[in-house]
């Protein structure tokens, strides 16, 4: 039931089965609306989704026909748990293949709400399509995509700023004395994207990224844009099950020894906490350092699969040089930089300062109803790690090599769900992690994850399922619940505990705390959709009053209120509205609220070229501590979830408009403006006023 | 009706008070039923000093069958000196003999977890609550129905 209680699909049903048309309008809208409600609820501003996207868009172009060999396309749909995939394996095996989607309803776990979330991704046909490909049909039947866009900050900000405002000083001299400040490039964005896809078979691409702020063609950047890549990939070729050259993910297991890319991990949508490893995937993203750049190749002999994999890349780094030229093993690293930007001569002179190398691989022995899987992976910096440690982070990695081994598993065995991994660190730091999910009852769902996180557990590319952002020095066990008691009604709640027994960033203690929260939703039309939302979370911080000694260590206590409604009013226009409400309070410091209230006016009407989203938003909030995340419509493949915070207003509109067939034009502005600041951000970043405003434009072309 | 004594030796004497406390439950449909149980209302005076009385303690509780299988339930307890506790809880029976539970409380944070084996005239229940700091408590309960 992975994000089965997602808003209904608008979907009409006689579309059901057919080959979907490119242009579909609804596409891009159905795929949105899932990728929203999963941003929404990781609460971070920066997170590329185009993968997921790019996943999604593939499965509602060629539905997948489930009475084939379906097992590992429903996996990377995500929107089955494993218990609804084997029940209806099971069911295709008893009584032959389904003859209509609409036998789906007699299979068990599967309701209303999931089959018309799967609905857009799925068919049903009697012809079983083996992948016959030749050179020819594969060039025939491709499909290339190439993507520009373009973004800057219309005000100016302080790394753009003349540094002379009266013109009586001399900007070099300036420069020369302190280089960092001003940005080199200018405060353009552009990212450009070029891909080739065969069916899920074959894809090759080259993605181009500049950063406000980086040059382009000049000075610093002789090769054009600060950051490329290129891929090409291969998946179910006989035994090769997949290939990859050049810029790839690789994610096994639970994601605790080994996970390179986006894991999900708590949300409202609690039967999500199973991570199903794809293996091998495409990277077409701009993140510039979290992906594999090398080779790797998937084997299939029966059940047993083999994954090898081979990268090596250049990381950004702090590195200092030694004085002596003698010392020939001179590179000693500082701290790693992962923001990706090189716009000043110093983030310049830390790009690409240490080379990373990763290599090794995945064993699985895959049955329907039981995976059990072996990892081993070894990383090696060229260059000395040195960072200086601080009592509570003295067990993180701080070597030039680190060995991990991991042993997977994911058991379906009645209504139950059994998943789990077990990992362990050159260090000797272990980790182990056991879940399950439960169907008790067609209405009624459990999930349980227990985790623990040894202090030394040492790992670069991990994403299991955690309270903190790393999978170290945590203990914790979550429980949540899916209920719907009646019809159009949907309960879900969970409740996380967590413990640390060593110190963490800012608590100078062992500690523990807890998450909460409980979702109603309504839902009873296809037209009204609305939700309640409570969530209350307890963590430990050091207290932020001055006292001589050591910080004692105080709790956080965080509440959030949000009400949620959707509704359409024509056949045209949507609507949505969202009221929330945070209450913060540390310590005996006093409570900080904040508030946010938006209106969103969505358009989109079948048979007319242009779309659009607007938002007007109305926050107020104490604090930072106080801010309120929520997710923004944007032009097709970029996704933001800002903080709102202080007070003010925040509007948007996003327009996109198709041009000719294959071509198609998005525009977007949007404005924060504060009511009691009169200067935004800091840094180079500075702006002097207190409006900010961005604008944005997109266009896609298919051939 | 509860009478309550309280003797603490070394010349300290003892103390006793009446307690009452009292129930109901309806069945809102044939899934959901309500319950609520006041104890002591009267808030019985145990010492002058210090005007120590017995705790008064209003819970209120919701308990939906999903299935003959499952039920689920979730509870409010609020004693009048204390922050409110919010408490849910499973019962899933997997086989005729067999039940498993488990739950979870707020205040104090625990999680609890538990079996029940349904043997003829025999009940015998097993359950452990898990506390961070305190550890584990475990809890036994074996029941004899006589007329069955």
């Amino acid at each position: 039931m992975r994000w089965c209680s997602i808003l209904l699909l608008l979907m009409p049903l006689y579309a059901i089965g057919q080959e979907r048309n490119d242009s579909d309008p609804q596409k891009t809208y159905i795929i949105e609306q899932r990728i929203e409600i999963i941003a929404e609820l990781l609460e971070e501003e920066d997170i590329d989704f185009t993968t997921l996207f790019d996943d999604l868009s593939y499965f509602y172009e060629h539905p997948i026909n489930l009475n084939g060999k379906v097992q590992e396309d429903l996996e990377q749909l995500l929107l089955l748990t494993d218990l609804q995939i084997n029940n209806l394996l099971s069911h295709v095996e008893k009584n032959g293949r389904l003859l209509t989607i609409y036998e789906l309803q007699a299979i068990d776990g599967y309701d209303l709400a999931t089959i018309r979330n799967i609905l857009p991704f799925v068919k049903v046909s009697s012809d079983i399509d083996s992948p016959h490909i030749t050179f020819k049909e594969m060039m025939k039947n491709g499909k290339n995509e190439l993507f520009i866009r373009y973004s800057r900050v219309l005000e100016e900000q302080e790394g753009f700023a003349p540094l002379c405002e009266d013109g009586t000083c001399n900007e070099d001299s300036i420069l020369a004395a302190s280089p960092n400040k001003r940005y080199l490039g200018d405060p353009t964005r552009l990212y450009t994207r070029y891909r080739f896809k065969y069916r899920n078979n074959v894809s090759w691409g080259i993605t181009a990224d500049k950063d406000a702020g980086e040059e382009l063609f000049t000075g610093s950047q002789p090769n054009g844009f600060d950051f490329y890549s290129a891929h090409l990939f291969l998946k179910g070729f006989g035994k090769v099950k997949a290939l990859a050259i050049g810029d790839y993910h690789a994610q096994f297991g639970q994601g605790l020894t080994f996970w390179s890319g986006l894991g999900f991990g708590k949300s409202s949508y609690v039967m999500t906490v199973k991570k199903n490893a794809i293996g091998l995937r495409p990277y077409t993203a701009s993140d510039e350092n979290l992906f594999m750049r090398g080779g790797a190749i998937t084997l299939g002999f029966g059940h047993v699969e083999v994954t090898a994999m081979y990268s090596n890349k250049k990381i950004d780094a702090n590195i200092s040089v030694p004085d002596s030229l003698d010392n020939t093993e001179g590179t000693t690293v500082t701290s790693f930089q992962l923001t990706g930007l090189h716009a000043t001569p110093g983030e310049i002179f830390d790009k690409d300062a240490i080379g990373e190398t990763h290599m090794g691989g995945h064993i699985a022995y895959k049955k329907r109803q039981l995976n059990i899987g072996a990892t081993a992976i070894r990383t090696e910096y060229d260059a000395n790690l040195e960072r200086s440690l601080q009592e509570y982070n003295q067990f993180d990695f701080n070597s030039n090599t680190n060995t991990l081994l991991g042993l997977d598993y994911n058991w379906v065995v009645g209504n139950f769900n059994l998943f789990g991994e077990a990992s362990r660190s050159e260090s000797g730091g272990m980790a182990f992690l056991n879940g399950a999910l439960i169907s008790l009852d067609p209405r009624l769902a459990f999930s349980l994850v227990q985790r623990n996180y040894q202090k030394d557990y040492q790992s670069q590319y991990s994403t299991a399922f955690a309270d903190g952002s790393r999978n170290a020095n945590e203990h914790g066990l979550f429980i949540g619940m899916e209920a719907k008691p009646a019809k159009n009604w949907t309960l879900a709640a969970y409740f996380d505990r967590f413990r640390s027994n060593w110190l963490r960033f800012q608590v100078d203690a062992p500690s523990n705390g807890y998450d909460g929260m409980a979702q109603l939703t309504y839902r009873p039309s296809k037209k009204l959709s609305m939700y309640g939302r409570i969530r209350h979370r307890v963590k430990p911080q050091n207290t932020t009053e001055d006292i001589e000694g050591i910080d004692f260590v105080t709790t956080k206590e965080q509440t959030n209120y949000r009400y949620n409604i959707t509704y359409k009013v024509s056949d045209q226009v949507q609507l949505r509205n969202r009221i929330e409400m945070v209450d913060f309070k540390q310590g005996n410091n006093p409570t900080e609220k904040g508030y946010i209230a938006y209106q969103d006016v969505i358009y989109k009407a079948l048979g007319k070229p242009y779309s659009f989203t607007f938002r007007y938003a109305l926050f107020d909030t104490d604090s930072y501590n106080s801010r309120i995340y929520s997710y923004e419509n944007d032009v097709l493949y970029y996704f933001s979830i800002p903080a709102y915070y202080f007070r003010g207003t925040r509007t948007y509109l996003t327009l996109r408009y198709k041009v000719v067939r294959g071509v198609d034009v998005w525009l977007r502005y949007s404005q924060w403006f504060y009511n009691n600041r009169t200067t935004i951000s800091s840094g180079l970043n500075e702006i002097q006023g207190n409006t900010k405003s961005e604008f944005r434009a997109q266009v896609r072309f298919k051939f | 009706m509860n009478y309550l004594t309280t003797r603490i030796g070394e010349n300290y004497g003892n103390t006793s008070a009446l307690a009452v406390e009292a129930g109901l439950q309806a069945q809102l449909s044939k899934e959901l039923s309500i319950g609520a149980h006041i104890y002591n209302p009267n808030r019985a005076k145990v010492a002058a000093f210090n005007d120590e009385r017995i705790p008064t303690i209003m819970r209120i509780g919701l308990n939906y069958t999903f299935s003959e299988k499952v039920f689920v339930v979730a509870e409010t307890q609020k004693d009048i000196d204390y922050p409110a506790n919010f408490k849910a809880g499973v019962e899933y029976r997997v086989v005729e003999v067999l039940y498993l539970r488990a739950g979870v409380s707020t205040g104090p944070v625990l999680n609890t977890f538990g079996f029940g084996l349904n043997l003829k005239q025999f009940r015998l229940d097993i359950a452990s609550s898990y506390h961070s700091v305190l550890g584990y408590s475990p809890h036994v309960s074996l029941t004899y129905n006589v007329s069955k």
